[in-house]
C-alpha cells in the first residue's frame, strides 16, 4: 500500500532486461552530468546578447553554437539542460539516500522494539504517508530558504515514509523466521542478526523501493520548480528550467520541450530499476 | 462501528494538529527578526518592542506554541500578507473551486479506470491489455503539469476548442479534469486488473459460472465488489496523490484554487498562507481517509465484528 506506481509481478525475463536497460540508462545520465561542461561547452550561466536573435527572442534549436537554441537571457539550453540534469540528478540521490536511511533506522526500530514504541513509530510513519506530499516538500523547501539543501530536506521528508512502512513490514516477517530464530537461539548479538539475516533480505525490497523514490523526487522536484520552490536563479535543475519558460513555451515549446524529455529520461530510468527489482525481490523468497 | 468512527476522527485530528504544529515549528525556523520583517529596516527600538509584544514575539517558545494552537483551534489562521485578507477568507474563497476539480477528475478516473479494467480482463493478454500496461507505466513518468502544458498547446492554443486557462466556464474545467482524471485512471485501471485477475480464480466465481450467472453479472456483481476491496485504501491515497497534483494543474491551467494561493505563497514567502494551505489539505485528506474506512465496513460484513 505504498502508492499507484507499483507494476504487477512479470515473468523473470523482461526483468532482468528491464534492468539492464534502466541501470545503463542510469549511468548514461550519470555521465552527461558529470561531464555536463565539456559536452555543451558553454557555461549555462553566461548571458550574452548575442544568445539572441535581433528581436531579442531566444535562439531556436540547431542554430550554430547552440545545439539546443538559448534561454529567454540568452543563455545556451543544452548546458542549462544538462547542468540542471546534475542539480536534479544530486538533488534526487541525496533526498532518497537519507530517506532510505531514515526509514530503515525507523522501520527497523519499529519491528524491534517493545510493542509501545513499535505503534508509536508506525502511527507517526503513517502521519508521514497521509500528508500531502508535494505540499509538505513546498513548504519546508521555501520556508528553509529556496536551494539545494532546503529541496533535499523537503523531498527526504516525504519519502521517509513509505521506506519505512516496507522496511517495518519486512522487519516483522523477518523477525519470525526459523533461521533468524535460529541465529539469536546460538547465541548471536542483535548486530549480527541484522547484519548477517535480516539485511541481505532486506536491501534488495527496499533498494526498489528507493529507487522507485528516485523516479518520485524527480518529478516532485520538477512540480517544485515549475510551482517558483526550485533552485534560484541563475542556477538551473530541470525543475526549474520547466518552471521559468512558461511565458514562452507557446512561441519557443523547445524551451519547455528538451528540458521535459530530458526529466522523462531520468524518471523512466529509476522506474525501470525500481520495478524490475522489485517483483524478483518479493518472489525471491 | 461508532467506536471505530470516532477513533478514526480523533486520529484525523492529530493528524491536522501534527500538520499545524509543524508548520508552526517551520516557521519558526526561518532566520531573522520577525519584528524587523514586518517593521521594515527603518523602524525605532520602540516600534519593534511595541510589535514585539503585540505579536507576543518575546514570549518564550511553548507559550507561543500554545498560543498558536489555541487560535488556529478557534479558526483564526493567521493574516496572508500577500492577498490582503485572513488566511481563512482566502482558503474559503479558493475550496470550492479545487473540491469540485478534485471531484471530478476522482470521477474520471473511477468512471474510466473501473470499467477499463474489468474491459481489459475479458480479453487478456490482447492488443489494449498490453497498451494499458505500457501507458499506465508512462503516465507515471510524466509530470501532470507538463501533460496538462500539451493539452493546452494542442486542444486549446492550436485548435481553440477550449478556454486557454481560467474558471469562467464549464469548458473551462474540460482539459484540467482530463490532465488529472486519465493517468490516474490508467494507474487504477493496472491496479484493479491485477486484483481482478487474482479474484478470477476464486472458487465463487467458477461456482457462479457453473450455476449459469450471465459473465457481465459475475463480472459486476460478485468479482468487481470483491477485486476493488483491497483497493479502498489505494483510492483514498490516490486522493492525497490527486489532490498534490491539482494544485500544480491549477497553476498550469491559471484556475484560482488552492493551487494558485501555494504559489503565491510560495513565490512572496507568505508562510501563513502556506501553513494554512498545509492544514486544509491535512484536513481534507483525513477526511477522505476516514470516508475510505467506513466505505470498507459498509462493503465488507467480515470487517464488521
Amino acid at each position: 500500500m505504498i502508492g499507484p506506481t507499483l507494476a504487477p509481478a512479470r515473468s523473470a525475463e523482461p526483468r532482468r532486461l528491464g534492468l539492464a536497460f534502466g541501470v545503463g540508462l542510469l549511468l548514461l545520465l550519470v555521465l552527461l552530468s558529470v561531464f555536463a561542461g565539456v559536452i555543451s561547452g558553454a557555461d549555462p550561466t553566461f548571458e550574452s546578447i548575442e544568445g539572441l536573435s535581433e528581436f531579442g527572442q531566444p535562439l531556436s534549436a540547431g542554430t550554430e553554437g547552440h545545439l539546443l537554441g538559448t534561454d529567454p537571457k540568452g543563455r545556451d539550453l543544452l548546458a542549462r539542460v544538462l547542468f540542471g540534469g546534475r542539480t536534479t540528478l544530486i538533488t534526487a540521490f541525496t533526498a532518497v539516500g537519507i530517506a532510505t536511511l531514515a526509514g530503515l533506522i525507523v522501520g527497523l526500530l519499529a519491528a524491534n522494539s517493545r510493542p509501545a514504541v513499535g505503534e508509536i513509530l508506525m502511527r507517526f510513519t503513517d502521519l508521514g504517508l497521509a500528508i500531502p506530499g508535494l505540499l509538505l516538500a513546498a513548504a519546508i523547501a521555501t520556508i528553509l530558504g529556496r536551494g539545494v539543501p532546503s529541496l533535499v530536506i523537503g523531498l527526504a521528508a516525504v519519502f521517509w515514509a513509505p521506506i519505512a512502512r516496507v522496511t517495518y513490514g519486512q522487519a516483522v516477517i523477518l523477525r519470525e523466521r526459523e533461521y533468524v530464530e535460529a541465529a539469536r537461539v546460538q547465541g548471536a548479538g542483535a548486530i549480527s542478526v541484522l547484519r548477517r539475516h535480516v539485511f541481505p533480505h532486506l536491501l534488495p525490497i527496499v533498494g526498489a523501493y528507493a529507487a522507485l523514490s528516485v523516479g518520485w523526487a524527480v518529478l516532485f522536484e520538477s512540480a517544485l520548480g515549475f510551482l517558483g520552490a526550485g533552485v534560484p536563479e541563475p542556477e538551473s535543475s530541470l525543475g526549474s528550467l520547466l518552471g521559468c519558460c512558461l511565458v514562452f513555451y507557446r512561441q519557443h515549446p523547445g524551451l519547455i520541450l528538451f528540458p521535459a524529455l530530458y526529466l522523462m529520461l531520468f524518471v523512466a530510468a529509476a522506474n525501470l530499476v525500481g520495478e524490475s527489482l522489485r517483483p524478483r525481490a518479493e518472489g525471491g523468497r | 462501528m461508532t467506536r471505530y468512527v470516532s477513533r478514526r476522527l480523533l486520529a484525523a485530528l492529530v493528524t491536522v494538529w501534527i500538520v499545524a504544529s509543524a508548520g508552526f515549528l517551520l516557521v519558526e525556523l526561518i532566520p531573522g527578526d520577525p519584528a524587523r520583517a514586518l517593521a521594515g529596516p527603518v523602524a525605532t527600538e520602540q516600534t519593534l518592542a511595541n510589535i514585539r509584544s503585540a505579536y507576543g514575539f518575546d514570549q518564550p517558545l511553548p507559550v507561543r506554541y500554545l498560543n498558536t494552537m489555541a487560535r488556529m483551534a478557534q479558526g483564526d489562521l493567521g493574516y496572508s500578507f500577500s492577498r490582503g485578507d485572513p488566511v481563512l477568507t482566502v482558503l474559503l474563497r479558493s475550496l470550492p473551486l479545487t473540491l469540485v476539480l478534485t471531484g471530478l477528475a476522482f470521477a474520471v478516473e473511477v468512471l474510466v479506470g473501473i470499467p477499463l479494467a474489468l474491459w481489459v480482463v475479458s480479453r487478456r493478454g490482447g492488443m489494449a491489455d498490453r497498451i494499458l500496461l505500457i501507458l499506465a507505466g508512462a503516465t507515471t513518468a510524466i509530470p501532470a503539469f507538463l501533460v496538462g502544458l500539451l493539452l493546452i498547446y494542442v486542444f486549446a492554443f492550436q485548435l481553440r476548442l477550449f478556454p486557454l486557462g481560467g474558471a469562467a466556464s464549464p469548458a473551462a474545467y474540460v482539459l484540467p479534469v482530463l490532465t488529472l482524471g486519465i493517468p490516474f485512471a490508467l494507474v487504477l485501471a493496472r491496479l484493479l486488473r491485477t486484483s481482478l485477475l487474482d479474484q478470477a480464480g476464486q472458487p465463487y466465481i467458477m461456482f457462479s459460472e457453473a450455476m449459469g450467472e450471465k459473465p457481465w453479472s459475475v463480472r459486476w456483481r460478485h468479482l468487481l465488489p470483491n477485486a476493488l476491496l483491497p483497493l479502498l485504501s489505494i483510492l483514498a491515497l490516490d486522493f492525497a496523490g490527486l489532490f498534490s497534483s491539482v494544485a500544480v494543474v491549477e497553476v498550469a491551467f491559471s484556475m484560482p484554487g488552492l493551487g494558485a494561493d501555494l504559489l503565491q505563497g510560495l513565490r512572496r514567502l507568505d508562510t501563513a498562507l502556506i501553513v494554512g494551505v498545509g492544514i486544509v489539505a491535512g484536513l481534507l485528506v483525513a477526511f477522505v481517509n476516514l470516508i475510505a474506512d467506513v466505505a470498507v465496513i459498509a462493503i465488507d460484513p467480515r470487517v464488521r465484528r
